[in-house]
């Protein structure tokens, strides 16, 4: 039986009637029509599926859609703090070329953004902890790692922080 | 001199593909649509006996259950067409699909798919590949369970042997890869308003998609239309089985009407897609006391499993390869590929190359160290140069041989010889040559479609691919060359069969040879006509945008039809004699790994990779060929393993089936040499596999240098490497 679900996504209030058995993937993609979140193995091994919810990143396959009743879920389309500009992140992607099929960049994004928030000047080996739940099978991962550097750069300055991969703490 | 190739872009889809805007084909959605569930046969070898849908076709919400009978013609295959869409006679393997349905909901569609009932009669099954001739084995293929047989020769191998101061006899054993794209197959099929239907597919090949509809629905080309939304990666996996996906959506859909989604969950990617091939390579290398080589003998046998699939095209190029880049006073090579109950295998990455890559370059360097001579050394003084003859016969000519200037410089590049040998840490090397595109395996040739509008805009489509590779910024930014107008003119239009005639397969790292091209091709045409146009209507000073209104206006035709067809090859089959490839490429890697032996522990800390591709036309998309090429490499030396038991996978997803991820992949330092080639467009040639096929065996090898033992079976566990350094019989 439907139970209603009230979650903020991507800043925007929303209400949606869901089974007790589907997943806060399914509701993104199937109800919010908010594919750039991608299904790649439905386990969360993968990382294509990478979101924030309430800041930190989950693999939304693994949460039941009910269990982010009440919070705040942020994806690939709301992460940029608005429509025109491209977040720093997603901006290093495009220019270093960290971007080939695309599939596993959505959910790449998104756990880079989660590290940069907790930890603004990451080293090379936070960045490659970090993303390490994030499988990607074109890049070789080189362009990525660079390309969160990058970001970091050009965020500004901030304090060194601890590795801030939450999933795997 | 260049105004816009080999220079610093961006990619044209990266802005779409960072922001989510990108849609993939699960991503599309077609109102009033059905959503397809497959059901997979129990057994890896049994005939049908029969098959009862009525249990699904009744339950409410069900549109249509289709068997292979539905089929207009139930076979496929792009080399042999011993392939169903659905099996209705006998299941081969494991990831057989026997039923298709289509249902108002993903749920229903899959509970009807169970509710179909089969009666099957389990056959004897072979899944040990060097069983499958014996007499006693059950019939797989039509005649005998051979898929296909290659065989090249040159010299005497037994007079050569005599004349040898020291041989090496190796077993190399190679497993399963599964491609591990990250999108799943998916495909929307729509009927259209004609008789025809149109299928969003994730394919690197759309025109070969087309062919399966076309056959499986019983219309002409035309009717079918193949679109390829932006795909989740390919690696040669997005072929037969992506077109095998697109029938079953394209018959239901034209079953009912309506518009089907038909996407596999990432377990049954794992089941039903074909893999990289096993091999059996038993390798024997002589060399005279000063390094240098004698001959080479190969017995090598390929694991096709349930399909032919590419497996003769596969297996011809490691017949062709299966000497490496060496001069040999004489060579034997054997190649046998059979059927099996396996998964079946077919093109990935590399397409026969990485098996036979690992052997030599392995054995090679067991050579050398048997005759302690450094494997550079060893390698500078039996590599190929110009005007060689290869085993096939073929003149090596007409472009740069370079393999000494790869070798030289990621010798240099890397630090070599590294650390001494002894220590836990040392570097390998592997370096190769590679046939450029199809060659003899079949037709090659390749379109693209160029229009200049009033406005200077630029419309492309080509008859090869984006896979992510960045193969339409290559193709964009090949045309603004030659066009001389900017890149972000240039719209390339998604691969579609109605938009550009065939260009083959975007396989064989053609893409930018065979489709640049193609719009070289159409964009000189186009140019010419400007130039003209410029002297008669006196506009010499126009921008290019100005010319292409004044050719509106003067009606002067902008839009052309590139062409370009391979030049010539040959392939004796019965000689095993011929020029096998236009052209070659030349590639080394240097892998600097650490071991810990106690650990039980073998990281890779760099790669140096040194790549002659004739001429780089999109730096960034180039450099992350190499990277990822590079990694892909480093998963089949170290974890990668699609291990079957009785024909089943041991994994069906990423958790038990281990890829590289962040913390496995190592610094990459990356060079190329650009020796331009006249047979690429401004030079180019090809990159996307050699960068694959020379990881492992770098890799292989700085093991073996550090810890004084060989493993000769990918992958190289820690497991095998305690085996090896207790068997110990490096030195």
């Amino acid at each position: 039986m439907k139970k209603l679900l009230e979650l903020t996504v991507n800043r925007v209030q929303r209400q949606i009637a869901v089974e007790p058995t589907e997943t806060l993937l399914d509701v993104l993609r199937e109800d919010l029509g908010l594919t750039g979140t991608k299904h790649g193995c439905g386990e969360g091994d993968c990382g294509a599926c990478t979101v924030l919810l309430d800041g930190q990143p989950v693999n939304s396959c693994l949460v039941l859609a009910l269990q982010a009743n009440g919070r705040e879920v942020t994806t690939i389309e709301g992460v940029a703090a608005d429509h025109d500009r491209l977040h720093p992140v997603q901006q290093s992607f495009v220019d270093l070329g960290a971007i080939q099929c695309g599939f596993c960049t959505p959910g790449m994004v998104i756990s880079a953004v989660s590290l940069l928030q907790s930890n603004p000047k990451p080293t090379e080996e936070e960045v490659r902890q970090a993303l390490s739940g994030n499988l990607c099978r074109c890049t070789g991962y080189q362009k990525i790692v660079e390309a969160v550097l990058d970001a970091a750069e050009k965020m500004g300055t901030g304090k060194t922080g601890n590795t801030a991969d939450k999933r795997r703490a | 001199m260049y105004k816009v190739i080999g220079r610093h872009h961006i990619r044209k889809d990266g802005a779409a593909k960072v922001t989510g805007k990108a849609k993939f084909t699960a991503d599309l959605h077609f109102p009033n649509c059905l959503y397809a569930a497959i059901r997979h046969s129990e057994h890896a070898h049994a005939r049908i006996k029969g098959i009862d849908i009525a249990p699904a076709l009744q339950m409410n919400g069900v549109a249509a259950v289709i068997t292979g009978n539905d089929f207009h013609s139930n076979k496929w295959g792009n080399v042999i067409q011993d392939m169903p869409f659905l099996a209705n006679d006998r299941v081969r393997y494991l990831g057989d699909a026997v039923v298709a349905v289509a249902a108002e909901t993903l749920e229903l569609a899959r509970n009807a798919a169970q509710a179909v009932r089969i009666e099957y009669e389990p056959l004897p099954a072979i899944f040990d590949p060097s069983e499958s001739l014996a007499g006693e084995a059950p019939l797989l293929g039509v005649n005998d369970n051979t898929v296909v047989r290659h065989h090249t020769s040159t010299g005497d191998v037994q007079k050569s042997e005599s004349d040898s101061d020291e041989v090496v006899d190796l077993l190399f054993e190679t497993p399963f890869i599964e491609h591990s794209y990250l999108e799943p197959e998916a495909a929307w099929a729509v009927p259209d308003q004609e008789n025809g239907v149109t299928v969003y597919l994730s394919t690197q090949h759309p025109y070969s998609a087309r062919r399966a509809v076309a056959q499986a629905l019983g219309l002409d080309l035309n009717e079918v239309t193949i679109i390829q939304p932006p795909i989740g990666g390919g690696f040669g996996g997005k072929d037969d089985n992506a077109s095998l996906v697109a029938a079953r959506a394209a018959m239901l859909a034209a079953k009912t009407g309506r518009p089907v989604k038909l996407v596999l969950t990432r377990e049954e990617s794992f089941l039903e897609s074909y893999k990289r091939h096993p091999y059996k390579m038993h390798y024997r290398l002589g060399a005279r006391k000063d390094g240098t080589f004698t001959f080479l003998q190969a017995e090598i046998i390929a694991d096709a499993g349930a399909y032919a699939s590419m497996s003769p095209f596969v297996t011809w190029r490691s017949a062709v390869q299966a000497a490496g880049p060496y001069r040999f006073d004489s060579v034997w090579a054997d190649m046998l590929a059979v059927y099996t109950n396996n998964t079946y295998t077919g093109a990935m990455r590399g397409f026969g190359s990485p098996q036979v890559c690992f052997a030599v370059e392995s054995a090679v360097d067991e050579l050398a160290s048997k005759l302690k001579i450094d494997p550079v050394r060893m390698r500078l003084n039996n590599v190929y140069r110009q005007g060689d003859v290869t085993p096939t016969g073929q003149v090596l000519g007409g472009h740069v041989v370079s393999l000494t200037q790869v070798l030289e410089r990621a010798a240099r590049k890397s630090g070599w010889p590294g650390p001494n040998t002894g220590s836990d840490r040392a570097l390998g090397i592997a370096c190769s040559y590679r046939g450029v595109s199809l060659g003899a395996e079949g037709a090659d040739q390749c379109y693209a479609v160029v229009t200049v509008s009033p406005d200077g805009s630029v419309d492309l489509a080509v008859g090869v691919a984006e896979n992510g590779q960045g193969l339409n910024t290559a193709m964009a930014l090949i045309a603004a060359e030659a066009l001389g107008c900017n890149l972000d003119r240039v719209r390339v239009h998604p691969a579609g069969t109605h938009m550009c005639p065939d260009g083959g397969p975007t396989v064989a790292s053609r893409g930018t040879i065979a489709g640049g091209n193609a719009v070289l091709d159409a964009a000189l045409k186009i140019r010419a006509q400007m130039d003209k146009a410029a002297q008669r209507f006196d506009a010499g000073n126009a921008t290019f945008e100005e010319l292409a209104g004044v050719c509106d206006k003067m009606k002067v035709g902008l839009s052309e039809v590139g062409h370009w067809s391979a030049p010539p090859t040959s392939w004796d089959g019965k000689t095993g004699k011929g020029d096998a490839y236009f052209t070659w490429v030349y590639g080394c890697q240097v892998a600097d790994v650490r071991v810990d032996v106690r650990g039980q522990k073998v990281r890779v800390e760099r790669v140096t990779a040194v790549h002659d591709l004739g001429k780089v036309i999109y730096p960034q998309g180039a450099k992350g060929q190499v990277t990822g090429g590079v990694v892909m490499g480093l998963g089949y030396a170290l974890m990668e393993d699609a291990v079957h038991e009785q024909g089943r996978l041991k994994s069906y997803n990423f958790d038990r089936y281990k890829i590289p991820r962040t913390t496995d992949a190592p610094v990459i330092d990356v060079e190329f040499i650009e020796n331009p080639d006249k047979a690429g467009p401004f030079g180019a040639k090809s990159l996307g596999e050699p960068t694959c096929e020379i990881t492992a065996p770098a890799i292989a090898n700085a093991i073996a240098r550090a810890v004084g033992a060989r493993v000769v079976k990918l992958p190289i566990t820690p497991e095998r490497i305690r085996q090896a350094i207790a068997g110990g019989d490096y030195k």
